[in-house]
């Protein structure tokens, strides 16, 4: 245990002298871009992925209502991810299922299919700053983080909940974007996002989104447990729990199509 | 019917599912009551009341063996009407067999196909017969016998159909307020097929994805699903004889978005 822990504070050491060495070298921006090419770069090579979803939407009252979610996810080699998200609850959406092709840059492609009328139906995914399901989250929020979507700045370092984190601005490329800048909290020992601070057309601040219980499979990917989703200024939250994440399921393109749409279920 | 006031209220049941090491067995359904007022008496004969209910059920059963590559669908329909015997039918909506492979899917049996790409009035949504005493959005069709085999390319989804045996539309009855002065009389049906409602109807349609363009073309050849009425005397009784043609059809249905607009079009020659 001790040795363990000593193990971790010997790379977070030299993970920091590394960086405070970049640090002189270069401009906010640039330290900005290197912090998010290299969160992505870790992120990379997991294939594809499973997961459930729990999603929790809580009203200023503490209302709840609950869905519940499982997805295919599969990685695109300089694209953004494929992703099947089938509905299980509320019952009465059971069997509806949601296809995206997230794009590096541009508008994502996205359809919808409603198994009561057989019918796909394409989503004008420009409206990325519509709620997903009635959530906080925005479908531009749960589209695949990549390196082109934003600009970057670096603003300062500072302790967090796990060690130190970098923080980060991020200013969207996509005009449709609803945001105008994203501060991120990213810890510098695994790069894992704990912390997301969203900033509406209006820049005050909208939400807030918290990244917990991270668990790291295949010896290398770190995922959240729990996410939690604020809205400050509605007083609503969303609460996204994932479980049974599975890597390596050996999914392919032709796992993402619009017959397998609509077979989802 | 100056006044309609339509009650629906549904709700969902679900029966533990009863899985075993090979196969998934999951049972679901659906009741619904309806309750309409209307605030006078009809305009023909026979419509003389103003309330009326209505129930129905329709369960769902589902099996899925060889590593979900396989599944068995059952989903029959029936409805009950207070008033209207026409109105009163069971239906198959859903009895078939459909096996995935990687790039192909044959689906076999009693099915229901949407084509199209509109909000409503999908000139190219010819599959199925309209079930149309359950309401008159079209949303609402008999299950239709085929065998679908679905093969997936990088230029796009082709199906193919065969298609044996014919659904006439259903229409109300002579107690039925949704109807023309005159009642469609099932009995003195025609057809242009020589085999009648045996005729086997051909289809076949591609739909791709590209961009921001969704597009689809398809061909048909057999049974037109929409009837030409004619005005008959069937046993001393005047009424409408439904009478339905052979048809060749080409369709086109296509729709792009530009940023927050959807455009849709759907063409028929």
């Amino acid at each position: 245990m001790t040795i363990k822990l000593l193990t971790t504070l010997i790379i977070t050491g030299s993970v920091l002298v590394l960086n405070a060495s970049a640090a002189f070298a270069a401009t906010a921006e640039d330290q900005g871009l290197a912090i998010a090419k290299e969160a992505k770069a870790r992120d990379e090579g997991w294939v594809d992925m499973t997961a459930s979803m729990n999603m929790v939407l809580r009203n200023k009252n503490g209302q709840e209502s609950v869905r519940e979610i499982r997805m295919q996810v599969l990685e695109v080699a300089n694209d953004g991810d494929k992703s099947l998200s089938i509905f299980d609850r509320p019952r009465d959406v059971k069997g509806t299922a949601f296809l995206s092709f997230s794009h590096t840059s541009g508008a994502d492609d996205q359809w919808l299919y409603l198994p009561a009328l057989k019918r796909v139906k394409r989503i004008a995914s420009r409206n990325k700053s519509g709620p997903f399901m009635g959530s906080e989250f925005s479908f531009e929020d749960l589209s695949s983080f990549e390196i082109d979507k934003y600009n970057y700045k670096l603003i300062k370092e500072e302790a967090c909940s796990i060690g130190t984190c970098f923080v980060l601005e991020q200013y969207p490329t996509d005009k449709n974007s609803g945001y105008t800048k994203r501060i991120v909290w990213i810890d510098k020992a695994e790069y894992r996002t704990l912390k997301t601070d969203f900033y509406d057309r209006k820049n005050s601040l909208l939400k807030t989104l918290t990244t917990e219980q991270y668990q790291q499979y295949k010896g290398t990917f770190w995922r959240p447990s729990s996410i939690k989703m604020v809205n400050h200024q509605s007083k609503k939250s969303t609460d996204l729990s994932y479980n049974q994440y599975q890597f390596g399921n050996g999914l392919s393109d032709s796992d993402f199509n619009k017959n397998t749409l609509k077979r989802a279920r | 019917m100056n006044k309609i006031l339509w009650i629906g209220i549904g709700c969902g049941l679900l029966m533990q599912p009863a899985s075993a090491d090979e196969l998934f067995f999951e049972a679901t359904g659906k009741i619904s009551t309806e309750a309409t007022l209307y605030a006078h008496d009809g305009q023909f004969f026979n419509q003389d009341y103003r309330t009326n209910l209505s129930f129905s059920v329709e369960p769902e059963l589902y099996w899925e063996w060889n590593d979900q590559q396989d599944n068995l669908t059952f989903k029959p329909f029936f409805r009950k009407d207070q008033r209207d015997s026409e109105r009163t039918h069971t239906d198959i909506r859903e009895l078939s067999w459909q096996h995935y492979n990687d790039n192909w899917e044959l689906r076999s049996g009693v099915r229901s196909v949407f084509w199209g790409v509109t909000e409503f009035q999908n000139i190219v949504d010819i599959i199925n017969q309209k079930d149309t005493v359950e309401g008159l959005d079209k949303a609402h069709k008999l299950g239709q016998p085929m065998v679908n085999l679905s093969l997936v390319n990088n230029w796009g989804i082709v199906d193919l159909y065969v298609l044996p045996g014919f659904r006439e539309r259903t229409s109300a009855g002579i107690n039925g307020r949704f109807r023309a002065g005159l009642v469609v009389d099932s009995d003195t049906t025609t057809y242009e097929a020589l085999d009648n409602d045996k005729h086997i109807d051909l289809a076949a349609r591609w739909s791709h994805s590209f961009d921001i363009y969704d597009m689809g073309a398809h061909w048909y050849r057999g049974t037109d699903r929409t009837p030409q009425y004619k005005a008959i005397a069937h046993n001393g009784i005047n009424g409408l004889s439904a009478h339905y043609q052979q048809m060749e059809q080409l369709g086109l249905d296509g729709q792009a978005i530009m940023d927050s607009w959807l455009w849709k079009g759907e063409v028929i020659y």
